[in-house]
């Protein structure tokens, strides 16, 4: 068998016009111009498939040609890999590919709805305090600097209402010590936060807010529930294995196209957000119920909450929400 | 201007569909051996996007050995691993990390380049890189320092003395590349960018002016009627101005760093000649360019990233479609030059801390 060939001797650029002759069993005779040499056809390498690329063949002086189809000599070369062989079929077949996306897909869901939180479950649960601590240290720091400033409550306010939310949280059984702090936020405006290890924060805007301290004890358990779930860690192991996964299918985060991938990363962290919120509102409600508080108080604050910092429910910002809709959240608690 | 007629026009024969398959199976392939599959994955993408490149005839061809890149990879994720536990038991210790891998850069920039033309071949022949540590030093660090203390004004030549180091140093077998640019024509891009930004944030503040008098002296026409304005719709007012003043600001950030990105590659690949007589021509366009990155962004984000395939492909043929060779004589003559092996730590180590090696693609 012969085959024409352009060949590359691989010490210059020239491309010579060759013929490659396989009649002598085992070997290959090349010739071109008045060049003429023999291989063993057991040196010759060839690349591995990739796409419907044409494959070039190596020889074991280095120079190379490109052959249109590499099966009229697939007999004589060494066999490659079966598994290259079958990545190769994967990719090139579209209805495979499909296959391979719908599969890929699946795994995706699989890894970010399920796999991801549960890791990050059993993580959370198994790392020493040390580390919750010093986070929440640093957090706490950081908050101070940027968003609040020093309470205006009067100290008296402040020692009644810290003495009785740690009584509530004593019948819970706990082992975590528990800090309550108040400080003042127009920035963020009432709320309530639980940083990891035990610092639970209540905006001056919040207090003032709530009509009982029974609604407030309703927020405390929520941010209770927040802190004995160790959301903060598990919220950051589950949003970094995510970015890391963009990472992966985006090949490179520097290109500026992969910002668009970004949305879809962002859309996924907020769900994990509102799951969360949700945790710690099961949390609460269970804490109310089993205490014989009313959930009365608490629903008045949410409504309130709503009518201060509300924006409109709709199919659209509930995706892009890091909490449930308030709604959802009051039918909850009315359902108890 | 020399006439020549002889052009040789780069070419990108690659297809949207076809990488698709590629892609796919990659990323499933990395995700159920835990990542141990990216060498393979990069190596793979590579061969694709080099061998459907073709000038002259003839395409590229990407040489480099997954197992080589393993080694880097493996090496940088360790040494990734590292510094997060160091970094999260000793708050603090970041800043010693950022300092070292910055004094590391310059290494790292010379081993990633080398690695990646070494392992870059046209005609069975292969591209190199020199190894001139000292010269990445002193481009890197010592003109990259001045960066802060000159405000960014010594910026444009920072950007033209790194393209000329990434260039200077290349070479294709034997012969040379070289770059023929003055820092003049940097600093000529980045003042047009400039000259934008204030130009447009002028006419800008032209047009919203009188809207916002406008609402103002309605605002005051009401409260002196004794009207009652409509709270609802006021709130609405207010609460959309900065939100759309916010996104033009963005778009026209978005736009100037597009502008910078496409004049200073053409600026580069004008002015890249190899052996002292072949040159290059890129003539990419600038709305052409911002559309395709504007809509591939929309469209990846609408097909959840399923549509990446078909950005890269769309934007590696138009740069493939604007670029030419203009050969000055013969195309046969390159001789091989002796080269050592290279390790792929360099470019691994890019890989995982982020960095966008080599800035002429």
């Amino acid at each position: 068998m012969n085959l024409e060939v352009i060949w590359h001797d691989g010490k210059t650029s020239r491309a010579y016009e060759a013929s490659l002759d396989f009649n002598e069993t085992g070997f290959v005779r090349l010739s071109a111009d008045n060049i003429s040499l023999r291989y063993a056809l057991s040196d010759i390498r060839s690349t591995e498939p990739v796409g419907k690329l044409k494959p070039k063949i190596y020889f074991p002086d280095g120079s190379s040609c490109e052959l249109s189809d590499l099966s009229a000599i697939h007999p004589y070369l060494p066999k490659s890999s079966r598994l290259f062989e079958f990545i190769h079929r994967c990719e090139s077949k579209f209805i495979y590919a499909v296959g391979v996306a719908v599969l890929s897909v699946g795994i995706f869901s699989f890894l970010i709805l399920y796999a991801v939180p549960e890791m990050a479950r059993q993580i959370a649960n198994q790392l020493p305090p040390l580390i919750e601590k010093s986070l929440g240290r640093e957090l706490l720091e950081t908050l101070d600097r940027i968003v609040f400033e020093e309470s205006s409550l009067t100290e008296d306010r402040q020692a009644h209402l810290s003495s009785k939310f740690l009584k509530s949280i004593e019948v819970m059984d706990s082992t975590t010590e528990y800090q309550i702090l108040f400080r003042s936020s127009p920035k963020m405006g009432a709320n309530a936060l639980a940083l990891p290890s035990g610092i639970i924060i209540f905006t001056d805007e919040i207090v003032e807010l709530a009509k009982s301290d029974d609604a407030l004890i309703g927020v405390l358990a929520h941010e209770v529930g927040h802190i004995e779930q160790h959301h903060s860690i598990r919220h950051v192991l589950q949003d970094s294995v995510v970015a890391l996964l963009l990472v992966t299918i985006t090949g490179d985060i520097s290109s500026i196209s992969s910002i668009g991938a970004a949305l879809p990363t962002l859309m996924v962290q907020l769900k994990f957000s509102r799951e969360f919120e949700a945790e710690a509102d099961d949390f609460a409600i269970r804490y109310l119920i089993k205490n014989n508080i009313s959930t009365e108080p608490l629903l008045e604050l949410l409504k309130s909450l709503d009518a201060e910092y509300g924006e409109e429910d709709s199919m659209v910002s509930n995706y892009f929400s890091s909490h449930p809709a308030t709604i959802e959240r009051i039918k909850k608690l009315k359902h108890r | 201007m020399i006439e020549n007629n002889n052009r040789k026009d780069f070419s990108f024969t690659g297809t949207a569909t076809e990488f698709f398959g590629i892609w796919i199976v990659n990323i499933l392939l990395t995700i159920l051996t835990l990542g141990f599959y990216t060498p393979w994955a990069k190596v793979r993408t590579n061969r694709y996007f080099y061998g459907h490149t073709h000038v002259a005839g003839f395409n590229f061809d990407y040489l480099a050995s997954p197992i080589t890149i393993l080694k880097g990879y493996l090496i940088a994720v360790v040494l990734f691993i590292i510094y997060i536990v160091v970094s999260t038991f000793a708050p603090g210790s970041e800043i010693i990390f950022f300092l070292l891998l910055m004094i590391a850069l310059p290494f790292i920039v010379v081993r990633a380049m080398a690695f990646r033309l070494r392992n870059t071949a046209y005609r069975n022949l292969r591209f190199r890189f020199d190894r001139q540590y000292a010269q990445a030093a002193w481009v890197y660090l010592g003109i990259g320092i001045l960066i802060p203390l000159t405000l960014g004004l010594i910026f444009p030549y920072f950007s033209y003395r790194t393209n000329k180091f990434l260039i200077a140093n290349a070479g294709y077998g034997r012969s040379r590349f070289s770059f023929e640019s003055g820092a003049g024509a940097f600093y000529k891009i980045y003042l047009i960018a400039l000259g934008i930004l204030i130009g447009v944030g002028i006419v800008v503040a032209i047009v919203m002016m009188p809207v916002i008098m406008q609402m103002q002296t309605a605002m005051e026409q009401a409260a002196q009627s004794g009207v009652e304005p409509d709270p609802a719709a006021m709130g609405a007012a207010m609460a959309g101005m900065p939100v759309l003043i916010y996104f033009l600001v963005l778009l026209l950030y978005f736009g100037v760093f597009i502008y910078i990105r496409t004049a200073i590659a053409n600026l580069v690949w004008n002015n890249v000649t190899l052996d002292g007589r072949h040159k290059f021509e890129s003539s990419l366009k600038l709305g052409r360019m911002a559309w395709i990155i504007f809509s591939n962004m929309v469209v990846i984000a609408l097909s959840l990233g399923l549509m990446i395939p078909w950005s890269r492909v769309r934007m590696v043929r138009y740069r493939m479609n604007t670029l030419c060779l203009i050969p000055e004589g013969d195309l046969d003559t390159f001789i091989a030059a002796k080269a050592e092996e290279e390790s792929a730590l360099g470019e691994e180590m890019g890989d995982v801390f982020d960095m966008d090696i080599g800035g002429i693609g």
